[in-house]
This record gives C-alpha cells, sequence and structure tokens, in this order.
C-alpha cells in the first residue's frame, strides 16, 4: 500500500525553509548555544590557569572534553526543549486552522503518510539545526582537543533526543488547531518528561527508578557522558514510536468523533 | 455511481443531517440546495470520507465510503467550502503538490496540471504566490486541484460563492463544461444555479432531504396551483366576473390597469388545468380583443422558498 509520505515530506519541507520564524529560531539556537561556548571556554581558560599554578604542587592537567564539550551538548540538550516545540507546533494545528487540513486528508493519502511525512520534515529541520551546531567541535579542535569518540556520541544522544522530541511534538500539534497550545502542550510535556527523574527524589526506591527510568535528562546523561546504551537507545526510540503511534491514532480518531 | 442511504450524522446533541438517501447515475450532475446549515456541507464530507456517518451508508463508484475510503479518495476531486490553499505556495507548485498527493507519477502530473489551469484559466498566474491571489482565482485554483488527474466524481461546495457576477457566469461555463463527462455533485443556496447546471436538484433543510428530483419535475410537482395572465381589451369588472366563471379557475385578480380599457389579469387556477383555451374562447367570444394570453411557471426559487421557508411545506413534502 502506497503510504504517500514522500509529497507530504516534500511539501512541508519547503514550508520550513520558507518559513521566516525557522530562520529566527535558528539564530537564537545558536546564539544561545554560542554564548554558552564561549563562557564554557573562557570558564575552562581560568581553571586551566588556576591549575597551572597549582600543578606546581602537583595536579593533573585540565579534560578539556570534560570540561567544555560535554556542557556544551548538555546546553544544546536542554535548549531543544525550547526550540523543537516552535518547530513542531505548527504542523498540523496550523492546516486544522486553516482548512487546508480537510483538503489533505480527502486526497488519497493515508494518516501514516501523513504522521510520517510531517514528523519526518521537522526532524530534517532539526537535523540542519545540528550540522549547523558542528561549528562548536570545529571551535573545539583548534582551541583544544576534544577527544572525538565523546563527540560522536554526543551527536547521537542529540539526534535520539530530537527523534523522541519531534515525535511528542507532532502528537501534540494533531491534538488541536491552536498552535500556542500545541506549542505549550509540547513544552511542559517535555518538561515534565525531562525533570521526571528528580520527582522520586527522597522517595521509595522503587518510585525513583521507576520515574528515572522514564526522565529524558537521565537517557541522556550517558550518551553526553560518551556511552552508549542499548536501554537508553531503546528507551528514545519506543519514545518517538509511541508518540507517532499516538498521533496516528488522534488523525484517525476524526472519522468516527461525534 | 453515487449511492446514499439514510445517512445519518448526529453531533453531540445536534442532527446535522438525518435519513439522507439518494441516488446519482454517472454522468449526471447533482445539486444540493438549501439554506446554511441545512447539511449540505456535512453529506458532502461524509462522501469524501472526511467524517463518517453516524448511521447509514454510501458508496462512491461502488466503494464505500467507510471501509474502502482510500479507493473513495482516489476517485474523487473535492472542493471544500471557502477553498482552504497553503498561502506560501505558488499555483503550480501547489497543483504539483496537489497531484503528487493523489499519486500521480511525475510526467503524468505535468500533463494534470496544464490540463487543469488551461480548463480553468490559471496559465497567467501559474507563478503567483497563493496567498497573493484574487478571491474569483482562489477559487480557481480550488477548482483547478478538484479536476486534476480526471477523477470520475466532483464534489464542489459553494463552487461560486463570493464572487462577483462575472467571475460567478465564468465558473458556471466551467463546471457545465466539465459536468456530463464526470458526475458532479456542488452544492448552493443561489437558486437560478441549480436550474442552470443540474441535472437533479436535492432540496434540503434542516438536515433532511424536502424535496428530490429534476428542476421541471420539481416546478410542475410542486406547483399547486397554476397562473394564467391575460391582458384584455374591454371592461374590466365584467372580464373578471368572467373569467371567474369559468370552470378551473380559482381566483382571478386584476394585476395591472393599462391605457384606454385594457387591463392585465392574473388568474389563478387548479393544478394540471390548462384554462387557456376556455379564457381566450370565451373573451372573443364575448366580443372583447384578447391582447396576450400566457401561463407562469414557478421559478425554483418561488418552489424552494415554498419548501424551504413555510414549516407547512416541510411537513407535507418530508412526508
Amino acid at each position: 500500500m502506497r503510504l504517500s509520505v514522500v509529497p507530504i515530506y516534500k511539501r512541508e519541507l519547503r514550508a520550513y525553509f520558507q518559513n521566516p520564524g525557522v530562520y529566527v529560531t535558528l539564530a537564537i539556537f545558536l546564539s544561545v548555544a554560542g554564548w554558552f561556548v564561549y563562557s564554557g571556554l573562557a570558564w575552562f581558560v581560568r581553571i586551566c590557569m588556576d591549575r597551572r599554578m597549582q600543578m606546581q604542587m602537583g595536579s593533573g592537567p585540565v579534560n578539556f572534553t570534560e570540561f567544555v564539550v560535554k556542557d556544551t551538548f548538555g546546553i544544546i540538550s536542554f535548549l531543544f526543549l525550547f526550540v523543537i516545540p516552535l518547530l513542531t507546533m505548527r504542523l498540523f494545528a496550523e492546516e486544522k486552522k486553516s482548512g487546508t487540513f480537510e483538503l489533505l486528508v480527502t486526497c488519497p493519502v493515508t494518516d501514516w503518510g501523513l504522521v510520517l511525512g510531517k514528523y519526518l520534515a521537522a526532524l530534517s529541520v532539526v537535523v540542519a539545526f545540528l550540522m549547523l551546531s558542528g561549528i562548536f567541535p570545529l571551535v573545539f579542535s583548534r582551541l583544544g582537543d576534544p577527544e572525538w569518540p565523546v563527540v560522536g556520541s554526543c551527536y547521537l544522544g542529540l539526534l535520539l533526543v530530537g527523534m523522541a522530541y519531534v515525535a511528542f511534538g507532532t502528537f501534540a500539534s494533531t491534538l488541536t488547531e491552536n498552535q500556542i497550545i500545541a506549542g505549550v502542550v509540547t513544552f511542559f510535556g517535555l518538561l515534565a518528561f525531562y525533570l521526571v527523574g528528580d520527582m522520586g527524589i527522597g522517595g521509595m526506591g522503587a518510585v525513583s527508578r521507576v520515574f528515572e527510568g522514564l526522565s529524558i535528562r537521565q537517557h541522556s546523561e550517558n550518551l553526553i557522558r560518551g556511552r552508549i546504551l542499548p536501554e537508553d537507545i531503546t528507551y528514545f526510540v519506543a519514545f518517538a514510536v509511541g508518540f507517532l503511534f499516538l498521533a496516528n491514532n488522534v488523525l484517525e480518531s476524526r472519522r468516527w468523533r461525534v | 455511481m453515487i449511492k446514499a442511504e439514510s445517512l445519518t450524522k448526529v453531533y453531540g446533541t445536534t442532527t446535522a443531517i438525518a435519513d439522507v438517501s439518494f441516488d446519482l447515475a454517472a454522468g449526471e450532475v447533482l445539486g444540493f440546495l438549501g439554506p446554511n446549515g441545512a447539511g449540505k456541507s456535512t453529506t458532502m464530507r461524509i462522501l469524501t470520507c472526511f467524517i463518517q456517518p453516524t448511521s447509514g451508508h454510501a458508496t462512491v463508484a461502488g466503494f464505500d465510503v467507510t471501509t474502502q475510503s482510500l479507493e473513495v479518495r482516489r476517485r474523487i476531486g473535492y472542493l471544500p467550502e471557502g477553498v482552504p490553499l497553503y498561502n506560501d505556495m505558488t499555483v503550480r507548485s501547489y497543483l504539483d503538490f496537489i497531484g503528487d498527493a493523489k499519486g500521480h507519477s511525475r510526467s503524468l502530473r505535468k500533463k494534470y496540471i496544464a490540463d487543469a489551469m488551461e480548463h480553468t484559466g490559471l496559465q497567467s498566474v501559474a507563478g503567483r504566490l497563493l496567498g497573493h491571489l484574487s478571491k474569483g482565482f482562489r477559487q480557481r485554483v480550488g477548482l483547478a486541484q478538484a479536476i486534476l488527474g480526471d477523477p470520475q466524481v466532483l464534489i464542489l461546495d459553494e463552487p461560486t460563492i463570493g464572487l462577483d457576477p462575472q467571475q460567478v457566469i465564468e465558473i458556471r461555463d466551467l463546471i457545465k463544461r466539465m459536468a456530463h463527462k464526470r458526475t458532479v455533485i456542488l452544492s448552493t443556496h443561489i437558486l437560478p444555479e441549480v436550474s442552470m447546471t443540474c441535472d437533479k436538484v436535492i432540496i434540503i433543510n434542516q438536515g433532511q432531504i424536502v424535496a428530490q428530483g429534476t428542476p421541471e419535475k420539481l416546478t410542475s410537482e410542486l406547483q399547486r396551483e397554476g397562473i394564467t395572465r391575460v391582458v384584455v381589451k374591454g371592461p374590466a369588472d365584467d372580464v373578471r366576473r368572467k373569467l371567474n366563471a369559468m370552470a378551473g379557475v380559482t381566483s382571478v385578480a386584476v394585476a395591472r390597469k393599462l391605457d384606454g380599457n385594457v387591463a392585465e389579469f392574473e388568474v389563478k387556477s387548479r393544478r394540471g388545468e390548462d384554462i387557456r383555451a376556455r379564457a381566450a374562447a370565451g373573451i372573443v367570444g364575448a366580443g372583447w380583443e384578447l391582447l396576450e394570453l400566457r401561463t407562469e411557471g414557478m421559478t425554483l426559487e418561488e418552489i424552494f422558498l415554498k419548501v424551504v421557508v413555510s414549516e407547512k411545506g416541510v411537513q407535507e413534502h418530508a412526508a
């Protein structure tokens, strides 16, 4: 059966690149990340100088990756909480509001074609953002000596986080015809998944383990440290697939909903 | 080609349509006529698989709209009410996207787009952004995407709403040209549109079909009295009395007094009675001059008002 992912994907991607809001988001994303990179580097330099004075008393050299690279990727994954809702909120909400949704779903395209086409287009934009953030590792390689496998693991982590966030945002956008609501639901929903690991603190062991298991931050931390664990990859893939299924169900529900 | 069997759609506590049934053969043009909110759009949305009926069945080209929705959608060109378009696309790229979504290959698409643009006169604006087009052109783009790929069935929701008279005429001509090769359903609340373009009319009000048939059939069925206009030169009172006494005549009124003893009479008669021969013979026999004699059919407009506006009409014809 023909899903019609490709036509939807192509149109959606074109709409992204014609949308000035995307460029504004990109500019803010890179500026904020760049500012954190800069302050991270400044901090690193100060520590290096402190250590150099202490080295005469016998402490080792400072690890560049530990201090700068990991922080940078931690910041980017945090910024995704703000950036991705802005990118995904329009996916379905805009079409529902303007009425183009009716024309779209009366074309011979499947609901999965719609969900996947739009999801992949938004994910492509996120990947484009990530590729542009490659400027930071380039800067690092000139200033210090980053551990490239860790950088690779960080990018894998960001890709997985992006997949999960975009899936959640796609789902939220199917729920409403109001883009603002879709964006707010995405932001607070993701924030909840981000912080849920801390909610178990002080609770019983089993409860706090469940909360930690659900937490986005818990699972991305390993990847940022350069540890690629199957359970983390499974978590993000399952998160994405689960919310895409929900998005598809919401679309299907319009047929029988009263 | 299109068959609807007691379609019913209930939203919460309001019934949008109730027990809507009709049958449309290939090549026919059906006009849905009704005031705003009568259920025209709901019926069309069911046929295009946008929503599912609460109960009842409908098939398009033999495929069920609920269980074989993809097959139905492959055969339909749909113009939704209000012509929703992506304002950030050009006419050509939009039509290309629709062709792509309909599953046509690149080479076929090229040909289909050229055809559709030619039919709708869009060549001059092919590279313009949809958001910058006038309402008339947007409507044409909506029609172009509906006819793209030559679907068997066209479903057009209010295709001429909000256009200026010249554009209305153009769009109507377009629909007439496209009809008969295809099966067309269009909705409107403008009456002349139906008598001009449709083979079959369904009058729908408050979610129920109140009358259906050919425009001619509706006219003759719903006409409960005949009206004959007679212009006579002679003493008005005597003429009126004479006409009133004739068999089949229910009432006579002087519609207009003209110069020099000439008057126009409006003669109402029972349905199915043709009183023209009798009236002519009577007037001439009395020695007056018969200047004009014509029967007046009821316009669709009057039927519509009769059926839709009066509650009595609704009850009588729903039964």
